[in-house]
């Protein structure tokens, strides 16, 4: 009976920005690519935009590029020390990527740009889609209420933002306005059912017709970040209403939503194939991975592998996980997991919103340079599998702000890594 | 023109509640001051029991015997704060041989109905397989904002004042008899003097506090214990250990969650208790073996409330063995009349105790009328009909008229209505006032979703300027993880994550109040 | 009420929910209707009230596409907790007729398949799906399958068998096959023998799905009983059981356990030997005990994997096959789902509710100009059919088209 053969080059366990970025690289050179998972990664929560790297030291990063060498020479644990240059390259080809699946990326790593919240403030980000750019300065906002939309109140809005603007040396106007339209009215509104109803070009129309009045007078019109599940929407919006701005909110985030669906896209149609739902182990033996076994109904699904990417996340996703006994541990490939330091009473911060470190951050595998995952002893575990993303340890991406660009270089680098891999006999 | 009343009661607990109203019910003029929130002493912080009494009837038959004259009393005055769940007590395999006897000779001697069980029918399918015998007593739950919030409305009814967020900061007295208080507004720093028949204090744990500022020494021995709240009810019925009392050892299913406790700690602090992780197993292991789904169950939260326990004998080291019967005292043993406490109890008993502590306030102002906290039901509460944990889910699902959409808290099912409401009653209602009135953030997110929401309506009804808009926000959330973060692990570390995220990667909280970045 | 152990695996898998919405994001039916509050609402969050037996009506909208379940990244068992909160519902309120009938397609496929011209003719008519309509609440232009006046056993007996078989299967046809389609029954029983796979035929009735789908728990409960007795038998004798309808094969693989709350080491036995047909063929290639069947299809061809394939979690097996057929000029939807919900869609009040979901079905056939849509599950093709006006085919039938003329096995 011959040997099984994998039924694909590279697979790649995670649908979140890693995953996906590992994914289309690897298909860019030409491998037959899954990519599989619980879900979407993080996308959904965050606000599609790419966070490369925030803060530093405590203060805010002006300029990515040399605060990325900066970190890199400071902390030669941090995933992005192991990934040096390649991180312009990967933010390059992910802003293609995304371009392709009808999203743009705007920005770079010379100058941060800022993306202010429905809470008010304004935080540093790299790249972000253009509906999340506004001119600040010396703007006069109009910020408007959506009936039936709980997840922005433009008083707390109009409250805040002038005086956390003014910190930063901006002069920021704002008017909280609240509009009730019919087609609002309806039992359950979320984030998604209004983008979608921001779809339609009447009732984009409508909208703009009952703002303009309200908007006279402003710079601005900031909206919640509900502009539209396709990509088109936010700019047929700002063509009819003038210059506005969708706020990032509370989950499900649309902006997320369309980068993650937009870079799915772009993987499909370079023939990658995606399944949702997928509950995986990895099965390895003598430093190699051989085979992923996939929780199906009813039985356990057995796939040999060529190479694999694991890009199944941090905390939050399940790619790591804090166990009653205190470990933390890799549940799909059990891979070794450097441990937060300290004892375990103090590995998560005393203040929620503190700006201290916090020990169970830098949890993680480590990974080499080409995204292979390490022991402690700094020896290659498994030649045939990758590590991307929120996995990765020794990063304090909450202060720093770098979980994107983390998943996003290390997801390139894995899969572009993952494609190389010869197949064995 | 100083305020004047017959009564000042100290403490805005169920004790000092119920105090008010039996005070007020007597025709008697009240004021009561809570230094914050209604319950926000022990009787916010305790396990959820309304006890049948059963757990006391092999070592303190008095309390037992108390506990079932007011389990049937509140049963019937507070229905709509109580729950019906019935209560199990668990003989586990290798559990002492001679208890299960000497517990149904206890219930018999005390009047508890106690009835053993057949082991196909406890209607609890998570129960221990090393289950034995399983005895069914009328233990319930009781919702204790719910509790003291329609005691405060029945005193205020019957003419009680009653503030909220004021500080008890000075007794007066002349000629060794108190004649008036000095309260401070907690929020404002208004200080008043107010003249007082009499003092009552009804202060639990702070009771001590409030006698030295009458100049009379009360020891006081805080009795501390931990509770975990469960994300889900992983029982219909209060479970617990048919053995002598130990830690860990009732799992009471209260709300939405069930709470699994508890221990007991003597700590000379009010409110500095620091939970460690091997507290936290210790009470987990002790509930699990009643429950072994307990070892799998998502832990939100730990709280540690302190039984406010009278040591006239100053042993501190036997919390539990301390009765935990109340104790009315007339300070005029101590040299000072017109002062009085109530300490000791539990929330059981709390009309009881504010019964005894009426009487001896009335007999001392020459008052004669009786107590009729007993038969009049409080406020809300209509006798038979009970709070049932469908009730939310099943309003909402009858509401046709848009209003679901306006869900803000979603985990507990709060309309935005119930808020706005809630505010109208209560103007000066902070986010946390919302959490204990309307269990806001209660639920397995912790407030991740609702916190922004009723942040932001919050600042729509009750404008602050410029970023003194956040703080209410900001506030909350420190307080929330205050309570999850010695249980972290498993999905309420995901959980946690996910909230960081949230509110610091995406909507930025964590710089909003800091100082300019460089 | 329903049967279902309290605080199984599944109730307790509520407890994973961290509220991040995804589950919200992926369900079609919220986008398509205003009464329906979404899988977080009507899953882990109202399960947390359900101790106490609340009167829950919303939950009934769920169509069951248990794509929140896929989504979770947290291992809720979403759609399996909204299908036990409506058999809750059924359980305390009873089943309106058109339920009961709807939940008992093998009756009905005995009843008119031999009648089958007149039967037809009778569901044709406008008069009659009118008086349906108002009657029974079955909507008038619900997708309604057509009988067959033969049914799929009694054509079983002239099929080929192989000579020199490989290995042995045994075939669980399902009601529609029997009753309604008995060409892909007979395209699957070629296809297999083609491949060298000798198909048994045990005695077998309907797997009871539409009765889990419609809440009847106890009814369904005898099902699974029945379906276990019958096959298991043939599991034991080392057969795997191999079905056509991916969502026969999935009530098999999963919803005895996860929905009725069968966890029995028995209903464990059968869901490790059950198969969809090309899941069971995928797996022979790549243990390589088979080669991938060739042929030549030269047509524009879109195929749909139904909901309860994703839930099977194998991947899309019938599109690797299809792919590899030559000239086939093959899209997939990349719709999540198409609406029917089994026998949600023919309701009169889900209906429009069913339509809309759909909708993205029928623009994608258009975009990709496609002459025939292929799918695995029946009440999807009809559904399909309807929404397009298409034919539509399970995807053993375009593969036999292929294979069949392309000659003997190697």
């Amino acid at each position: 009976m011959p040997s099984p053969r994998p039924p694909y080059d590279v697979v790649v366990v995670g649908l979140g920005l890693a995953g996906l970025t590992a994914a289309l690289a690897a298909a860019s050179r030409g491998a037959r690519v899954l990519a599989l998972g619980k879900g979407y990664g993080t996308t959904h929560f965050r606000s599609g935009t790419i966070d490369v790297l925030g803060y530093l030291e405590g203060g805010a990063v002006r300029s990515p590029r040399p605060a990325l060498s900066a970190l890199a020479a400071a902390r030669p644990e941090h995933p992005y020390a192991r990934l040096g240059g390649r991180v312009e390259e990967a933010l390059s080809f992910l802003r293609d990527a995304a371009r392709g699946g009808g999203v743009e990326l705007q920005g770079g790593l010379d100058e941060a740009q800022l993306v202010a919240t429905t809470a008010g403030t304004l935080r540093p980000t790299c790249l972000a889609p253009t509906s999340l750019l506004g001119a600040w300065d010396g703007a006069r906002v109009l910020a408007v209420g959506l009936q039936g939309f709980r997840d922005f109140d433009p008083e707390l809005f109009a409250a805040t933002l002038p005086p956390v603007a003014a910190r930063l040396g901006l002069e920021v106007a704002v008017r909280p306005a609240r509009l009730s339209l019919a087609p609002l009215l309806r039992r359950h509104l979320d984030g998604l059912g209004l983008a979608r109803l921001l779809d339609r070009p009447a009732f984009r129309h409508q909208l703009a017709e009952a703002l303009r009045p309200l908007a006279r007078g402003c710079t601005l019109v900031a909206l919640p970040a509900v502009l539209g599940l396709e990509a088109a929407t936010a700019a047929a919006l700002a063509t009819e209403l003038g210059p506005a701005v969708e706020l990032p909110t509370l989950p499900p985030s649309v902006p997320g939503i369309r980068l993650q669906r937009a870079l799915e896209r772009a993987l499909r149609e370079r023939g990658g194939r995606v399944q949702v739902g997928a509950e995986v182990r990895l099965e390895c033996a003598a430093g190699r991975a051989r085979a992923l076994e996939l929780e199906a109904a009813g039985r356990r699904l057995r796939m040999p592998l060529r190479s694999v990417v694991l890009a199944t996340g941090g905390m939050a996703s399940g790619g790591l996980r804090l166990e009653p006994s205190g470990a933390v541990v890799e549940p799909a490939a059990d891979l070794p997991v450097a441990q937060p330091p300290g004892p375990p009473g103090r590995w998560f911060r005393e203040r929620f919103l503190g700006s201290c470190d916090q020990a169970i951050d830098l949890a993680g595998v480590r990974a080499d340079a080409c995204m292979r995952p390490l022991d402690a002893e700094g020896r290659v575990v498994i030649e045939n599998l990758f590590v991307a993303g929120g996995l990765l340890a020794g990063a304090e991406r909450s202060l720093e702000r770098s979980a994107d660009g983390i998943a996003c270089a290390s997801g390139y680098v894995a899969g572009l890594e993952a494609a190389a891999v010869e197949a064995t006999a | 023109m100083t305020r004047s009343y017959d009564v000042v009661v100290v403490g805005g607990g169920a004790t000092g509640t119920g105090l008010v109203r039996d005070l007020a019910m007597r025709g008697l003029r009240c004021l009561l001051v809570e230094q914050g929130d209604l319950c926000h002493g022990t009787t916010g912080r305790f396990h959820g029991l309304l006890h049948s009494g059963a757990r006391y009837v092999v070592r303190d038959p008095l309390s037992a015997r108390e506990c079932i004259a007011e389990n049937r009393v509140l049963r019937r005055i507070a229905a709509a704060c109580v729950e019906d769940t019935g209560g199990l007590f668990c003989w586990l395999e290798g559990d002492p041989e001679d208890y299960p006897e000497r517990f149904l000779a206890g219930c018999r001697e005390a009047g508890i109905p106690a009835e053993e069980i057949a082991l196909s029918r406890t209607r609890e399918p998570l129960l221990s397989p090393r289950l034995r015998r399983a005895f069914a007593v009328p233990d319930a739950t009781i919702q204790p904002f719910d509790l003291a919030a329609a005691n405060v409305r029945s005193a205020e009814a019957y003419g009680a004042t009653v503030h909220r967020y004021h500080r008890l900061v000075g007794v007066a007295t002349r000629s060794g008899r108190v004649c008036g208080v000095e309260v401070e507004d907690v929020r404002g720093g208004e200080r008043e003097r107010i003249e007082a028949g009499l003092l009552a204090s009804a202060a639990g744990a702070w009771a001590g506090r409030v006698a030295v500022l009458a100049g009379v020494e009360l020891p006081m021995s805080p009795g501390w214990g931990i509770m975990l709240v469960l994300n889900q009810r992983l029982c219909r019925a209060v479970v617990n250990r048919c053995r002598p009392p130990s830690d860990g050892d009732i799992v009471v299913p209260v709300g939405t969650v069930c709470i699994a406790g508890t221990t007991s700690r003597t700590l000379d602090t009010l409110d500095r208790y620091e939970t460690s992780r091997e507290e936290v197993d210790l009470v987990l292991t002790a509930s699990a073996e009643m429950i072994p789904a307990v070892r799998e169950a998502r832990v939100l939260r730990v709280y540690a409330g302190a039984r406010p326990l009278y040591d006239p004998g100053a042993d501190r080291a036997a919390s539990r063995a301390l009765t935990r019967a109340h104790t009315v005292i007339d300070h005029a043993r101590d040299g000072v009349e017109g002062f009085v406490s109530v300490v000791g109890g539990k929330l059981t008993t709390y009309r009881l105790m504010a019964e005894d502590a009426a009487d001896l306030a009335c007999r001392k102002l020459g008052v004669e009328a009786p107590c009729r906290t007993a038969t009049e039901p409080l406020p809300g509460s209509e006798p038979g009909r009970h709070y049932w944990l469908g009730k939310r889910l099943e309003a909402n699902e009858r509401e046709r008229e848009g209003a679901d959409a306006d869900l803000v808290c979603e985990c507990e099912l709060i309309p935005r209505r119930m808020l706005e409401r809630f505010l109208e009653s209560s103007p000066d209602a902070d986010l946390e006032d919302l959490l204990r009135g309307l269990r806001l953030g209660m639920g397995p997110c912790q407030g991740a979703f609702c916190s922004l929401r009723a942040a932001g309506l919050l600042q729509r009804l009750r404008p602050r300027a410029g970023l003194e808009a956040l703080s209410p926000l900001v506030a909350f959330l420190e307080e929330r993880a205050k309570g999850n973060r010695p249980v972290l692990r498993d999905d309420q570390a995901r959980q946690h994550r996910l909230n960081e995220i949230i509110y610091r990667e995406v909507l930025a909280l964590d710089h909003a109040l800091a100082p300019p970045a460089v | 009420m329903t049967g279902v152990p309290l605080l199984d695996e599944v109730a307790l898998s509520a407890d994973r929910c961290i509220k991040c919405n995804v589950c919200n994001t992926v369900c079609p039916v919220m986008p398509a209707t205003d009464l329906f509050p979404g899988p977080k609402y009507c899953g882990p969050q109202a399960q947390r009230y359900r101790l106490a037996g609340p009167e829950e009506a919303w939950v009934d909208y769920c169509n069951g596409c248990g794509a929140c379940t896929r989504a979770c990244p947290s291992g809720v068992r979403v759609a399996e907790l909204n299908a036990r909160a409506r058999a809750e519902i059924v359980a305390r309120g009873g089943l309106p007729l058109r339920n009961r009938l709807l939940g008992r397609s093998e009756l009905l496929g005995r009843l008119g398949s031999p009648l089958a011209p007149l039967a037809n003719l009778g569901l044709r008519r406008p008069e009659s799906r009118a008086l349906a309509d108002r009657l029974l609440g079955i909507h008038r232009a619900a997708p309604l399958p057509a009988f067959s006046r033969v049914s799929f056993r009694e054509r079983f007996r002239r099929l080929p068998r192989p000579a020199a078989p490989r290995t042995t299967v045994a075939y669980f046809h399902g009601c529609s096959t029997n009753f309604y389609e008995p060409r892909v029954g007979e395209a699957a029983v070629r296809l297999l023998e083609r491949c060298g796979v000798a198909v048994e035929l045990p005695r077998q009735h309907c797997c009871g799905l539409p009765l889990i789908s419609n809440g009847e728990f106890a009814a369904a409960r005898r099902y699974a009983e029945r379906t276990l007795r019958e096959l298991l038998p043939a599991v034991r004798a080392g057969l795997p059981i191999v079905a056509t309808s991916t969502s026969c094969s999935y009530t098999l693989k999963a919803e005895y356990r996860e929905v009725l709350g069968m966890w029995t080491p028995e209903t464990a036995e059968l869901a490790a030997a059950t198969y969809d047909l090309f899941e069971f063929l995928r797996e022979r290639v790549w243990a390589g005990a088979l080669e991938a069947p060739r042929g030549e299809l030269r047509r524009r061809v879109l195929y749909h994997p139904p909901c309860q394939l994703r839930s099977h979690g194998v991947g899309v097996p019938a599109a690797d096959f299809l792919a590899a057929l030559e000239g086939i000029e093959l899209a997939e939807s990349g719709v999540e789902c198409c609406g029917i919900g089994g026998t949600y869609g023919m309701k009169s009040e889900k209906y429009a509710v069913a339509q809309r979901i759909g909708r993205a079905v029928a623009e994608r056939a258009r975009e990709h100009g496609a002459e025939v849509v292929a799918c695995d599950s029946e009440t999807c093709r009809w559904q399909i059919q309807h929404l397009t006006g298409l034919p539509a085919r399970h995807p053993v039938e375009l593969l036999w088209e292929a294979v069949g003329s392309a000659g003997a096995a190697p």
